[in-house]
């Protein structure tokens, strides 16, 4: 509630062309959406541009902001395309699939080897830095198209249905590309024994 | 599939239980006597024997397909009790679960709030507000 009564004040200047609003919305959302930015693309000049491209195209939009949504979803809504855009635009390096990373099942459908035991995670586990360090490295070895859907469903919070959108595809390929990106991030987890989740 | 939701109208509190045990087990909560408790109903219960066959044919691969919707509490009740009597019987299933769900906790940690997010650097911020004023004044 309160963020919505202060989002229409501060909408109100924005479409007034205040200096002052327009600073003070980069200083109140730029953080956060720099650090999705960083998450989506990896390095840091890359993310400063698409933040960059992202507001200015949020202030020409101004207009047609509807404000059911929020500034602050709004504007995350903006990078995450910005975001996206850019990525496809990159030279596609070959990559590895990862592909013997995955469950392999016997010819009756059953798992050929012993799975492995992760303790189960108590919550504090991931509240430490370093963990949360080591999982984002992990994350950044997924290939291409696993790693966006996974960190847009599991990390930026998205539901399937907005991963889809996002990302152009049909809502049943987004569930197979978020599923085999946490399939292979289990896997890249436990070659690395994260110590005190792998029991 | 049978329609697992509906135990049998023989005996619907028997089933109840036993599909209780079972879910019990595919936590790795139950004990040997839950085991052969739901054991002993199943033999003499055709709707949940069906359940049974359900989880024995549906395989691993079958199983880990339904993770997602698992962990978001999403999976329908009726390929819940499969699930979990297939988890009853497969050790492998219940630790691929348990990890499957750990790591994505371990990715949603990652952005949690712990972690305040970076400063928006000031020569950033300067960089858009200098863009935008540009902008202004070329559409003039
Ligand atoms: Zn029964
Ligand atoms: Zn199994």
């Amino acid at each position: 509630m309160l963020e919505g009564t202060a989002d229409a004040g501060l909408l109100v200047r924005l479409r007034a062309g205040e200096e002052s609003a327009f600073a003070e919305l980069l200083a109140l959302h730029g953080g956060r959406l720099l650090a999705t930015a960083k998450r989506l693309l990896r390095q840091d000049a890359d993310a400063q541009d698409a933040v960059q491209e992202a507001f200015l195209s949020a202030f020409r939009a101004l207009d047609g902001f509807d404000g059911r949504a929020g500034l602050g979803t709004w504007l995350h809504r903006i990078v995450v395309n910005a975001c996206l855009l850019r990525i496809r635009k990159r030279d596609r390096h070959p990559e590895p699939t990862l592909d013997d990373l995955l469950p392999t099942y016997d010819s009756t459908g059953h798992y050929i080897t012993r799975q492995a035991s992760w303790a189960d995670t108590p919550p504090e586990i991931s509240q430490r830095a370093e963990v949360r360090r080591l999982v984002r490295e992990t994350i950044n070895e997924l290939p291409e198209g696993a790693r966006t859907a996974l960190v847009l469903r599991d990390v930026e919070g998205l539901s399937t249905a907005d991963v889809a959108a996002a990302l152009g595809i049909e809502s049943g390929a987004a569930r197979v590309r978020i599923h085999r990106g946490r399939q292979l991030l289990k896997a890249l987890l436990e070659r690395k024994n994260l110590s005190g989740v792998l029991e | 599939m049978t329609d697992c939701d509906r135990p049998s109208a023989d005996f619907p509190d028997d089933c109840v239980r036993a599909r209780a045990l079972l879910a019990k087990l595919a936590q790795g909560r139950g004990t040997p006597e839950d085991s052969a408790a739901a054991e002993a109903h199943i033999r003499v219960c055709a709707a949940c024997t069906e359940v049974r066959r359900d989880a024995i044919v549906l395989t691993c691969a079958a199983i880990a397909a339904f993770l997602d919707d698992v962990i978001t509490d999403r999976l329908p009740a009726a390929k819940r009790i499969v699930f979990e009597s297939h988890l009853a019987i497969c050790p492998d299933c219940v630790r691929y679960m348990i990890g499957f769900r750990s790591s994505v906790e371990l990715t949603r940690g990652v952005a949690a709030a712990a972690d305040p997010p970076p400063d928006m650097p000031a020569q950033l911020i300067q960089a858009i507000l200098a863009a935008r004023a540009a902008g202004e004044a070329g559409e003039d």
